[in-house]
C-alpha cells in the first residue's frame, strides 16, 4: 500500500456550519411538535388504528392465563380452587434429572414434575411468576379460590357483645370479614338481633381441606350458664369451651333439613364455667353447594364445567386506555394517588377487582372496612 | 468572515456571546427555582406523632394514623404493658415494619426471631429443633435430618448440597467461598419449596420463601421470607412450648432513639413517658392547610411547615452544614481581601482551590443526607459553583456551552424541585436535591482543579505516554467496577452508584484514542502491515465487549446496545470524515448513511412484527410497544405517560394546579419518565425549548469536537494527536448524549419501546450526570479553553 502524508492535510474542509446547527435543532423541535401533536389529538392518534382494528381482541393477561391453563401451569382442583404452579417449578424439574434425591417428599397436592416441560412452558412459567400480567393472573387466581370455599359464623346474646372473632385454618390465621351479598334467604332471619356474618374473606394455599377454626374471646368474663346464639356456615360444627344446647341444620332456604343437605347450622351453646374462649370448627363447603351466593363474577376468571375461561374486560382491545391498571386501588382513601402509583399489594386490591366489575364500589368498600384480625 | 465566525456572530445575535449575557442566562434557572418555591403548595407535614396509652392498654395503627401512604390501613399494633413499657408489633400481611434500635448500626424487621440452641420452630407442619445456633453455624433437626448451615452452604447429614442455580455466579461464589468475601457473601437460608440446595431447605406444600432463616451478627435468625403472609402458612416460633407465637406476631420494645421505618416513612422514638413520642424524620405523607383532619384516637399529630431555608429542629446534619458553609465564607472573604496583593496572587489561587474543594465535601455530604437539610441548600450551594464555573472560562464557545448547561441542567433541577414541591409526599424532594448536591460537587471540584491548574503553569498538557497509561488504568478500572456490581452488586448499582456510567465515558475515551492512534498512522486503508499499531485495538474492543456482555446477560436490557450502536454509527462517521482517502471518505459516508437507514427499517418492520425480535428478555416491551391495547400490564407505564402528557396540554398544568395531581402516578417519573413529568407539567411548548436546547448543546459538542480536529500542531502539520483524541472523544460523547436524548424522548413519547435510560441533565440519575454528562462537557471546555489561549 502506497504511504500517504499525514491525515487531515486538507485544511480546506468545511466546518460543521450554524446552518447545520440551525437545521438540526428546528428539526428536532418539529419533530417533537409532529409527536405531541398526534398525542394531543387523541388516544387512538399514536396507535395503528388499522393493525388495532385487525388485531384480535387478546389481552396479554388472557392470553398468558389460557396459555398457562394449556401448558398446566394453572391446574383446577377437585374443591373447585385452581392450583398454581410453584415458583421453584423449574428448579425441581431440573433436580428431578440431576439430584432425584434433594427433592422434597411429594405433597397431596398436583404433581408438577408430571407435566409436559419444554422452552415454551418454561418461559410462560416465567411469565406467570415474573411478570406485571402474570401477577395480575394470580392475584386473579387468587380472588377466585376465596370464593370457592365457604365459612361464616355470626352470633347473637341478649347480653351484649361477647368479643372478637378470629380465625384460623391449619394454624394459617384468616381473614374475616362482612359478605359482599344480603340476597340469600338463610342470611336474613326473620327474627332480629343478630350481628353480621363474618365470612372467611381469603383462603391461603393450603394443599388440603382442614376444618376451620373460628375463635371468640370474650371481652370481659363471661358467667357460666350464659347462653349465646351461634349460626354457622359449613360442614358438622363442633363446639369447645361451651356446651351446646342445641344444634339445628339449615338448608339454602332457610328452612331445616336433613343434616346431609345442610349448609349452615344453628346453635344454641352456654357457657361452661372457667371457659376463657369459645372454639367453633367447622369444614368449609364447596362453593358449589350455594351456587346463588357467588353468582355475581368478582374476578376476570370464570368456570364453565371443568374449563376455566377468562372474561375479558367490557371495551378491551379497542381501548387500552380503558383498561384497569395492575394496581389500581378502587377504594376511596387518603392517599388513592399512591396507591396507583406504587401498586400497594393488598386484599383490597383483589376486592377493588371485584368491585369494578360489579360496579358496587360503596358497598364492597363498606365490606372491607371490617378489620381482619383484630386485636386490642 | 470563517464559517466559525459566522457562527459566533449568530450566537452573538442571539446574546450568548457576552459573558454578562451569559451570566444572566445562567441565573435564569436560579429564578426558576425561586419562583418554584413561592409557587409551591401550602403543605403541612406532621413532625410529631405522640401516642397516649395507659399501662395494659394497646391500639392499631396504620397508614391514616401514621401519616404514611404506603402503609396498611392496619399496619402496627402498639402495647404499652403493666410496666409502661411500650412494645411494637407488625400486623401487615405482607409488608415489613423495620426497626432500627439505638445501638444497632443497621435496620431489621420486628419478626425477627433469634434462634438459639435447645428451642424449635415450625413451619406449616414441620417442625425445626435447633440443635447449635453461634455465628456462622447453625444446625437443625427434623423429621430425622440434620441440617448444617454456615451462612453460604447448606449440609444434609453431613452432605454438602449443590448450588440451587449452577450458573457461572453460583461456581464463583462457591469458589470464593471461605477466601474471598465479596464472592462469596452471606445469604439466608430459604425455607420452603420442593428442592433441598445449597441455600434452600425444601418444605412439602410450603411455597417457597415462606420463611428464611438469616445470618446476622450473633449468629442465625427466624424471619418471615418474601411469600410468607400473615394468613398463610403458619410460622410459629418456640413451638409447642407455652411460649410458642407467630413469627408474625413478633414484637419488639421501643427505646429512645430507637428508628423505625413503616410504609417507607421514617420515625425515630424521641420520648417514652408519659407518652410515646415518635418524630417523622422522612418521607411522611403532607396534607394542605385547612381544616386538620380528624385525629386518630390517642394519636396526637404536630404540624409543621415544609422548611426552605432553615431547618426545621436544631437538627445536627443541618447544623453541621450551616456551620461549614458560613465559615467557609467567612474563610473566603478575608482571602479576597488577602488577593489583593499581587504578591501572594499563588497562595490565594492555591487557597480558593482548598475553599472549593471542602465545599465539595459540603455537596458530597449533603447528598448523603439530602432529607436532613432545608430543601434549598443543596440548589443553593450548587449554583454558584456552576456560576463560578461560567465567569472563569475565556472562549465564547465555551461560554455558549456552559451557558446551555445551565439552562439543561437548571431546567432540571427547577423540575426535579417541582416534583418534590409539588407531591404530597415529603420523600420526593430528595432527588432534586441529591442531583443539585452533585452537581455542586462536580462544580466546586472543577473550580478548584483549574484554580490548581493556573497555580501550576506553565504545566504541559498531557503527552501521549500519560494519556495512555491513564486510559489503561481507567479502562482496568472500569472493568473491575463493572466485575464487582456483576458479583456483588445487583441492575441497581454497587455501593450506591452506577459503574456501568464510568464505563460507558473510558469506552468512548478508549475508542477515541485508539482512532487517534490509527489516524495518525502513515498507511491507511486495509493493510496488515506491521507498523499499524493493531494491539492498541484491543482496549477499546475488550472494553465493548464487556459492556455488551453486561448489558445482555446482567441487566438483561437492550438499551444499551441501541445507544452503542448509535455511537458506533458516529464515531464511524467522524472517522470517514476526516479520512484522507476520498474513496474512504465517499465509502465510509454511504455505508453510515446506509446503516442508519437499515436501523430506521429495522425498527419500522420490529413495530410491523413484534414477534421477530431475537432477545428472549424484554421482548414484552417491543410488544407493548407494537400493540399497547393489547399489553394493558407490560404498557402500563407508557400509557399513564402519555396521560400525563395528554393532560398537559401544550401550555402544561403548572400554571393552573402547583400540586402535581396526576403526573405522579407515572411509574419512575424522577428518572425514566422525567420528560413525561415535565411535559406534563410545563406543557409541550416547554418540551419544545427543551428539544431545541438539547440540540443547540450537542451541536456546540461537535463544533467544539470540530475545532480541536482542526488545532494544527507546533510542526505546522495538523491535527496534533491530542486535537485527534479531542474530537474523536467529544464526537463520540455527543453521540452518546443524543442517543440518550432520543431513546428518552421515545421511551416516553411511545415512539420507541420502553427502555431503562434516564433523560441527560433532567432525570434524577446521579451517576449518569457526575460519571458520564459533566466529564463530557468539562473535557469539552478544557480542551475548547486550551485552543482559546494557544490560537492558531
Amino acid at each position: 500500500m502506497e504511504p500517504i502524508p499525514k491525515l487531515n492535510r486538507e485544511r480546506g474542509r468545511q466546518p460543521i456550519g450554524p446552518m447545520l446547527l440551525a437545521l438540526a435543532i428546528a428539526a428536532s423541535a418539529g419533530l417533537l411538535q409532529r409527536q405531541l401533536a398526534a398525542i394531543y389529538a387523541g388516544p387512538a392518534a399514536g396507535v395503528k388504528p388499522a393493525e388495532t382494528a385487525a388485531r384480535a381482541p387478546r389481552r396479554e393477561d388472557a392470553k398468558l392465563f389460557a396459555r398457562a391453563t394449556e401448558g398446566g401451569l394453572l391446574r383446577l382442583q377437585a374443591d373447585g380452587r385452581i392450583a398454581v404452579a410453584p415458583a421453584d417449578l423449574p428448579l425441581r424439574h431440573a433436580y428431578a434429572r440431576a439430584h432425584p434425591d434433594l427433592l422434597t417428599p411429594r405433597s397431596e397436592g398436583p404433581d408438577w414434575l408430571a407435566g409436559l416441560w419444554d422452552g415454551e412452558i418454561r418461559r410462560l412459567h416465567q411469565a406467570l411468576h415474573f411478570s406485571a400480567a402474570g401477577r395480575y393472573v394470580r392475584q386473579q387466581v387468587e380472588a377466585f379460590n376465596a370464593r370457592q370455599l365457604l365459612a361464616a359464623i355470626r352470633w347473637r346474646s341478649e347480653t351484649g357483645p361477647p368479643g372478637a372473632w378470629t380465625a384460623d385454618w391449619s394454624g394459617a390465621p384468616l381473614t374475616l370479614a362482612a359478605p359482599l351479598s344480603r340476597d340469600q334467604p338463610f342470611l336474613d332471619e326473620p327474627s332480629g338481633g343478630w350481628q353480621p356474618w363474618q365470612w372467611v374473606a381469603r383462603w391461603p394455599a393450603l394443599e388440603n381441606r382442614p376444618p376451620v377454626r373460628f375463635r371468640m374471646t370474650p371481652l370481659r368474663p363471661v358467667p357460666a350458664g350464659e347462653r349465646l346464639e351461634l349460626q354457622v356456615i359449613g360442614d358438622a360444627p363442633q363446639v369447645e369451651g361451651a356446651t351446646v344446647l342445641a344444634s339445628e341444620p339449615r338448608c339454602r332456604e332457610s328452612a331445616f333439613c336433613a343434616e346431609a343437605e345442610a349448609v349452615a347450622h344453628r346453635l344454641v351453646v352456654q357457657w361452661r364455667e372457667g371457659s376463657t374462649g369459645l372454639t367453633v370448627r367447622c369444614a368449609p363447603l364447596a362453593a358449589s353447594r350455594i351456587p346463588e351466593l357467588w353468582r355475581q363474577q368478582v374476578t376476570q376468571i370464570r368456570r364453565e364445567g371443568e374449563r376455566l375461561l377468562w372474561r375479558e374486560p367490557a371495551g378491551a382491545g379497542a381501548g387500552a386506555s380503558a383498561a384497569r391498571p395492575p394496581s389500581t386501588e378502587s377504594k376511596p382513601d387518603r392517599f388513592p394517588a399512591f396507591g396507583r402509583a406504587h401498586g400497594l399489594p393488598e386484599v383490597g386490591h383483589d376486592r377493588a377487582a371485584g368491585a369494578n366489575l360489579e360496579g358496587s364500589p360503596a358497598r364492597l368498600a363498606a365490606s372491607v372496612a371490617h378489620a381482619r384480625w383484630k386485636r386490642r | 468572515m470563517t464559517r466559525f465566525s459566522a457562527a459566533g456572530a449568530l450566537f452573538g445575535l442571539l446574546g450568548l456571546a457576552r459573558r454578562n449575557a451569559c451570566l444572566m442566562i445562567g441565573l435564569l434557572p436560579l429564578l426558576g427555582m425561586l419562583w418554584t418555591g413561592y409557587r409551591a403548595p401550602d403543605w403541612l407535614e406532621p413532625r410529631r406523632l405522640t401516642v397516649r396509652l395507659e399501662a395494659g392498654e394497646s391500639l392499631v395503627l396504620g397508614r391514616e394514623a401514621l401519616w404514611s401512604p404506603q402503609a396498611d390501613r392496619e399496619h402496627v399494633l402498639l402495647r404499652r404493658d403493666e410496666k409502661g413499657a411500650w412494645r411494637l408489633s407488625n400486623l401487615a400481611a405482607a409488608k415489613q415494619v423495620l426497626w432500627q434500635p439505638q445501638a444497632e448500626r443497621e435496620a431489621r424487621s420486628v419478626r425477627l426471631w433469634m434462634l438459639a440452641a435447645g428451642i424449635a420452630f415450625s413451619v406449616g407442619t414441620q417442625k425445626f429443633e435447633v440443635l447449635e445456633a453461634g455465628a456462622g453455624r447453625l444446625i437443625l433437626q427434623s423429621a430425622g435430618a440434620r441440617w448444617e448451615y454456615d451462612g453460604f452452604g447448606l449440609r444434609k447429614d453431613g452432605r454438602p448440597l449443590p448450588e440451587c442455580r449452577a450458573d457461572w455466579r453460583a461456581r464463583l461464589a462457591r469458589l470464593g467461598e471461605g477466601r474471598a468475601p465479596l464472592l462469596s457473601a452471606r445469604r439466608p437460608l430459604r425455607l420452603g419449596g420442593g428442592v433441598y440446595c445449597a441455600d434452600r431447605l425444601g418444605l412439602a406444600a410450603v411455597p417457597v420463601d415462606t420463611a428464611i432463616v438469616e445470618p446476622t451478627g450473633a449468629g442465625f435468625a427466624l424471619a418471615p421470607g418474601a411469600a410468607g403472609r400473615s394468613d398463610g402458612v403458619p410460622v410459629i416460633a418456640a413451638a409447642e412450648t407455652p411460649a410458642a407465637q407467630s413469627i408474625w406476631e413478633q414484637s419488639v420494645p421501643l427505646a429512645i432513639g430507637d428508628r423505625l421505618i413503616v410504609g417507607r416513612v421514617h420515625y425515630r422514638v424521641t420520648r417514652t413517658a408519659p407518652a410515646l413520642e415518635l418524630a417523622v424524620s422522612a418521607r411522611a405523607q403532607r396534607r394542605l392547610e385547612g381544616p386538620p383532619p380528624a385525629d386518630v384516637a390517642s394519636v396526637n399529630v404536630t404540624w409543621a411547615r415544609s422548611e426552605w431555608w432553615w431547618p426545621p429542629d436544631p437538627s445536627p446534619a443541618a447544623a453541621r452544614v450551616g456551620s461549614l458553609v458560613l465559615a467557609v465564607v467567612a474563610f473566603g472573604a478575608i482571602w479576597a481581601l488577602l488577593g489583593r496583593n499581587p504578591g501572594s496572587r499563588t497562595v490565594v489561587r492555591w487557597g480558593w482551590s482548598a475553599l472549593a474543594a471542602v465545599l465539595a465535601g459540603v455537596c458530597l455530604a449533603m447528598q448523603r443526607d439530602v432529607s436532613a437539610v432545608p430543601v434549598l441548600w443543596p440548589y443553593g450551594l450548587a449554583w454558584p459553583a456552576l456560576l463560578l464555573c461560567m465567569s472563569a472560562v475565556r472562549s465564547p464557545w465555551s461560554r455558549r456551552l456552559m451557558a446551555l448547561l445551565l439552562l439543561l441542567l437548571g431546567g432540571g433541577l427547577v423540575a426535579l424541585l417541582q416534583l418534590g414541591a409539588g407531591s404530597d409526599e415529603t420523600g420526593w424532594q430528595r432527588y432534586g436535591g441529591s442531583a443539585a448536591a452533585l452537581a455542586g460537587a462536580f462544580g466546586w471540584l472543577a473550580w478548584a482543579a483549574q484554580n490548581a491548574w493556573r497555580g501550576l503553569r506553565p504545566l504541559r498538557w498531557p503527552d501521549e505516554r500519560w494519556v495512555w497509561w491513564s486510559l489503561r488504568v481507567l479502562g482496568a478500572g472500569a472493568v473491575a467496577l463493572l466485575a464487582i456490581q456483576v458479583l456483588a452488586g445487583d441492575e441497581g448499582g454497587w455501593a450506591g452508584f452506577q459503574p456501568f456510567e464510568l464505563t460507558k465515558l473510558v469506552l468512548v475515551a478508549a475508542a477515541a484514542h485508539a482512532l487517534a492512534l490509527r489516524s495518525r498512522a502513515q498507511l491507511h486503508g486495509w493493510s496488515r502491515d506491521r507498523a499499524l499499531p493493531w494491539l492498541r485495538y484491543l482496549g477499546p474492543s475488550v472494553l465493548l465487549a464487556a459492556v455488551c456482555s453486561f448489558a445482555l446477560w446482567f441487566l438483561h436490557d437492550f438499551s444499551p446496545l441501541l445507544l452503542l450502536l448509535c455511537w458506533a454509527l458516529a464515531l464511524v462517521w467522524a472517522y470517514v470524515r476526516a479520512h484522507p482517502l476520498p474513496l474512504w471518505r465517499r465509502i465510509g459516508r454511504v455505508a453510515v448513511l446506509g446503516s442508519v437507514a437499515a436501523l430506521a427499517l429495522g425498527l419500522k418492520g420490529l413495530y410491523r412484527q413484534p414477534e421477530a425480535i431475537p432477545l428472549a428478555f424484554q421482548a414484552d416491551r417491543v410488544r407493548a410497544w407494537a400493540a399497547p391495547e393489547d399489553y394493558p400490564h407490560a404498557g402500563y407505564q407508557l400509557r399513564r405517560a402519555l396521560e400525563g402528557i395528554r393532560a398537559g396540554g401544550w401550555g402544561g398544568s403548572i400554571w393552573r394546579e402547583p400540586a402535581n395531581g396526576r403526573s405522579m402516578a407515572v411509574p419512575v417519573v424522577e428518572s425514566d419518565f422525567a420528560p413525561a413529568f415535565f411535559l406534563s407539567r410545563y406543557g409541550g411548548l416547554a418540551g419544545l425549548l427543551l428539544v431545541a436546547f438539547q440540540a443547540a448543546f450537542i451541536g456546540l459538542l461537535v463544533i467544539i469536537a470540530e475545532r480541536a480536529r482542526r488545532r494544527p500542531s507546533p510542526d505546522g502539520a495538523w491535527p496534533t494527536l491530542p486535537g485527534r483524541f479531542c474530537y474523536f472523544f467529544l464526537a463520540g460523547g455527543a453521540a452518546l448524549l443524543a442517543a440518550h436524548f432520543w431513546v428518552s424522548w421515545g421511551t416516553n413519547l411511545g415512539f420507541l419501546p420502553v427502555m431503562g435510560q434516564p433523560m441527560p441533565l433532567l432525570s434524577a440519575a446521579g451517576s449518569h450526570l457526575i460519571l458520564f454528562v459533566l466529564p463530557i462537557v468539562a473535557l469539552a471546555i478544557a480542551i475548547e479553553e486550551n485552543n482559546h489561549d494557544h490560537p492558531f
